[in-house]
């Protein structure tokens, strides 16, 4: 078994993009595919276990005659939020750490 | 091919789905058209895959039964190869650093078992012959023992998650090891990531099962063996087993040397390939993955959608072949041949024979296709 990037990265990547701002499925997917190389079809699974867990909740929108289905944060989603952050810093910090230390072998 | 009709094979192929989990995905599907502009079956295609293909993807997904959706751009596009490898020597540093033992590290001795009930989350899995019982095992972070004994003759053992970790570094490992020669009744595995690999098995009946993890079997008898991945490789090397049963969404499957009296296979669109099979009555079902099948077979019957199909050794019963767009190719000796392609050619011992042909024989071999080529030797 090789290096593995985990599923959870997409979480962090979503809660990460509606901590700002709710948004609904298309444009959720562009920001995340901006960022992540995720197929279109990636994120609805990523987003309905997400509800399930209770980290997402979606309200309805009247748009052009039909509905937009936002998601937002729950309290639980912006403590997983959280929790991911302080990995997220760990882990720059060993890289920083790491990264430094190249560049000082290099001289 | 209108935008409805997309909607309608989705939903159609849902049925596994309960009608709320149905309508809540056919409705994120038509709200991300419309948004996206998508106004044609095709461009629905383009985007999303055909409807069976975003229905296969979506039932892994919901089930818990997909790794991590991939597009089909290099999945480390994103990630550079230096950093990654700047990842692997981090983890190496943390693990040699320290002088006290890991938490998720252990090795028990065990008392005797004839059965094993085994489930864990991401290490691989090795069972070995060695001198007595006994467990070794190294679990990646983000994953804790739950149980680890043995019960009224069974070896229980099983991990949980404790957590979502970041960046998950994979790896782990669980080795067990039986006395050469023990016999188990029964013995199951299931895992999700990690690689399972069998060596020198006896048992009377043996389930796996994996996502993304391979399954590998070499030498021993797994008596009635039934196994199942989503994405990960099935393969056994000189197995004798009572029977076997694999399914596989996009794993190949490749059996070399081994005997069956039953074998039936099925894969989305994984390959199957058996190679010195031995095998009484022998069922291939598949959508998209090729089959080559060689070996001395009893009663065979292959069907395929687009996949290609390749038999060839010597055949005792009854045998029929089926495709919609794959081609057929058997080379048997001295069968009887019904043979019909619509679109297809069909050639028999180098004679092209036009739509159909039927050659009575001792043993009868039905193949049809419907634009698939059909070749057929019997010298």
């Amino acid at each position: 078994m090789g290096f593995q990037i985990g599923g959870a990265i997409l979480d962090f990547v979503v809660l990460s993009i509606l901590n700002n701002r709710d948004a609904y499925g298309y444009q959720l997917t562009q920001e995340v595919r901006s960022i992540l190389d995720v197929s279109e079809t990636a994120l609805y699974p990523a987003l309905r276990r997400m509800q399930k867990n209770g980290l997402l909740d979606t309200y309805d929108v009247p748009y052009q005659g039909r509905n937009r289905r936002y998601y937002r944060l729950t309290d639980s989603g912006r403590q997983s939020l959280a929790d991911y952050t302080d990995q997220w810093r760990v882990f720059r910090q060993s890289m920083d750490h790491l990264l430094k230390e190249e560049t000082k072998d290099d001289c | 091919m209108t935008v409805d009709q997309y909607f309608e094979e989705l939903s159609a192929g849902l049925d596994r789905l309960d009608a709320t989990a149905r309508e809540d995905i056919v409705s994120y599907y038509r709200e991300y058209a419309q948004e996206a502009g998508l106004s044609s079956y095709e461009q629905l295609r383009e985007h999303f895959g055909t409807p069976r293909a975003l229905c296969d993807s979506l039932c892994a997904e919901l089930s818990g039964t997909a790794p991590l959706p991939e597009s089909g751009a290099d999945p480390g596009q994103k990630i550079p190869a230096a950093v990654r490898s700047i990842l692997v020597m981090l983890s190496g540093q943390k693990r040699d650093a320290g002088t006290d033992p890991r938490p998720g590290e252990c090795e028990m001795a065990l008392d005797a078992f004839t059965g094993i009930d085994l489930s864990v989350i991401t290490p691989d899995v090795v069972l070995q012959e060695g001198d007595a019982f006994a467990v070794r095992y190294r679990l990646p972070e983000g994953e804790r023992l739950e149980r680890a004994e043995v019960v009224d003759g069974v070896f229980h053992f099983r991990t949980a998650k404790t957590r979502t970790v970041l960046f998950s570094l994979g790896g782990g490992e669980v080795i067990l090891t039986v006395p050469r020669g023990t016999r188990l009744q029964q013995a199951e595995f299931q895992v999700i990531s990690g690689d399972l690999r069998l060596s020198g098995l006896f048992c009377g009946k043996t389930v796996a099962s994996t996502v993304s993890g391979d399954i590998t079997l070499c030498g021993g008898t797994p008596g009635q063996l039934s196994a199942r991945t989503t994405s990960g490789n099935l393969l056994l090397r000189e197995v004798i087993a009572s029977s076997v049963h694999f399914g596989t969404v996009s794993g190949d499957v490749r059996l070399e040397d081994c005997r069956a009296p039953i074998a039936d296979f099925s894969s989305t669109s994984g390959d199957l390939s058996l190679s010195g099979m031995v095998c009484e009555y022998c069922t291939v079902e598949t959508i998209a993955g090729d089959v080559e099948i060689e070996g001395s077979l009893g009663a065979v019957k292959v069907s395929a959608t687009s996949g290609d199909c390749t038999l060839s050794g010597s055949l005792s019963g009854r045998g029929g072949i089926t495709t919609v767009a794959g081609d057929i190719r058997v080379h048997f000796a001295g069968v009887g041949v019904e043979a019909a392609s619509s679109l297809g050619d069909i050639t028999v011992d180098g004679c092209h024979c036009g739509k159909t042909v039927s050659r009575p024989g001792k043993v009868p071999l039905a193949l049809h296709s419907t634009t698939g080529d059909i070749t057929v030797t019997t010298g």
